[in-house]
């Protein structure tokens, strides 16, 4: 992190702002997309999250923290908006496995019970995985852009990953409805 | 789980597949920017770069930063905070009597030089070329319409009004004009809107538009229309 566009930033020089902002956003926004699942939900989180990035700014204590920070201040925009719209619970179209199971097909099968069964986890859950698996952050580094202790950072991606399995075998039973599409229990 | 691949290779391979198809984010990026630069902090941030010379520092001085905030608080801020005396030492000029223009200094550490200004009831709009136009208002001998350049911290006189008002309302179009409308005339009347064009500088009467109102407020709409609120106890709007 460049400490001395971060201290320009926070004393509200909005190019620097925008220097230390470009070559993150293309990476927050892919993972606030893959948190929320849909392109228009991802572009009000990170919206709200840049904006609110920028006024917290003056805030920041320790600059070097300022990518961590953005991470924070995103994961919130993403659970505000997912919680917002309310949406998680949607149950995809269950695409069926009577077609042959050539290797292209599987691979779309597989997809799709990855698609539904991420859709079946809590946003905290989502969180967890797209920071480990997507965004390749340790578990410290997740720490520090959830918030939370690390201990707790390992034991909610263990949880999660367990969710996850439970939800696509879950996924694989077709037409759940009601409280059956709810996050499955590990 | 049908993966028959390592498990965490097929969800770390799915996941990056699933972000790529957020497509682009030039786009986002620029709007976030742009949102980010019309907050208060932003356009704060504008006018004090402007004024310093774009060093890009802030002043230590408490007096210069209660005055910067004034800007942002008011749309008419920046000629409110001069109205009141927006100065190192809180002189005052006497009315219509703006002190001589001052180059502002580039140094960091250097207080800005800025005109003082006796204007009350009026209202200000920042030009697309960033200068601030103060329409209006109470200013005893000074014209009715100014423009403060905070490059070089002058105030120039700009024309006058097609008739002279207070307590109204002005909106900065898309296309550079002004439009004013609504407030007092000095005998207590009920001016007309009146558009003011800045690459010319001559100011136009439309009796056309109804918005004769009264401490109004005009708001510009993305898709160019201006949203004003309907007058109190009028059903016909």
């Amino acid at each position: 992190v460049n400490v001395e566009l971060v201290e320009r930033a926070r004393t509200g020089d909005a190019d620097a702002f925008e220097e230390l902002a470009r070559p993150l956003y293309p990476r927050l926004r892919r993972v606030a997309f893959s948190i929320v699942g849909e392109v228009s939900m991802a572009e009000d989180a990170i919206q709200q999250a840049m904006l609110d990035v920028w006024r917290g700014l003056p805030g920041l204590r320790d600059p070097e923290r300022f990518e961590s920070y953005c991470y924070r201040v995103l994961t919130n925009a993403c659970h505000s908006e997912g919680r917002r719209r309310q949406r998680w619970t949607r149950p995809l179209p269950h695409l069926g496995h009577e077609t042959e199971a050539t290797d292209e097909v599987r691979v779309v099968n597989d997809q799709d019970q990855l698609e539904r069964g991420f859709r079946r986890l809590s946003l905290e859950h989502r969180t967890v995985i797209v920071l480990h698996y997507y965004a390749d952050m340790t578990h410290e580094q997740m720490a520090d852009a959830i918030g939370v202790p690390v201990g707790t950072v390992r034991s909610r991606l263990h949880r999660a990953m367990a969710a996850l399995r439970a939800a696509l075998d879950a996924a694989e039973r077709p037409d759940l409805t009601g409280s059956e599409r709810r996050e499955v229990a590990p | 789980m049908t993966m028959d691949r390592d498990p965490m290779t097929t969800l770390r391979d799915w996941l990056d597949d699933r972000a790529a198809t957020a497509g682009s984010s030039e786009a986002s990026f620029r709007e976030t920017m742009r949102l980010v630069r019309h907050t208060p902090q932003g356009r704060r941030a504008r006018i004090l770069q402007a004024m310093r010379g774009h060093t890009g520092r802030e002043s230590s001085r408490p007096a210069f930063q209660v005055g910067a905030v004034a800007i942002v608080v008011a749309s008419a801020g920046l000629a409110l905070a001069m109205a009141l005396g927006w100065s190192a030492s809180g002189d005052r000029e006497p009315h219509g009597e703006p002190a001589s223009p001052s180059p502002i200094p580039t140094e960091a550490t250097a207080e800005p030089a800025l005109p003082s200004i006796d204007r009350s009831l009026h209202t200000a709009e920042t030009l697309d070329d960033g200068s601030v136009l103060l329409i209006g208002g109470a200013a005893d001998s000074a014209p009715s319409l100014q423009r403060f350049d905070p490059t070089t911290g002058r105030l120039s006189d700009t024309g006058e009004l097609t008739m002279p008002r207070s307590e109204h309302a002005s909106v900065l179009l898309g296309d550079g004009r002004v439009l004013i409308v609504g407030g007092y005339g000095t005998d207590g009347s009920r001016p007309v809107a009146e558009w003011f064009d800045p690459a010319t500088g001559t100011s136009t009467a439309d009796a056309g538009i109804d918005l004769a109102m009264t401490r109004p407020t005009a708001s510009l709409l993305d898709d160019g229309r201006i949203l004003r609120p309907a007058p109190l106890n009028s059903s016909s709007r």
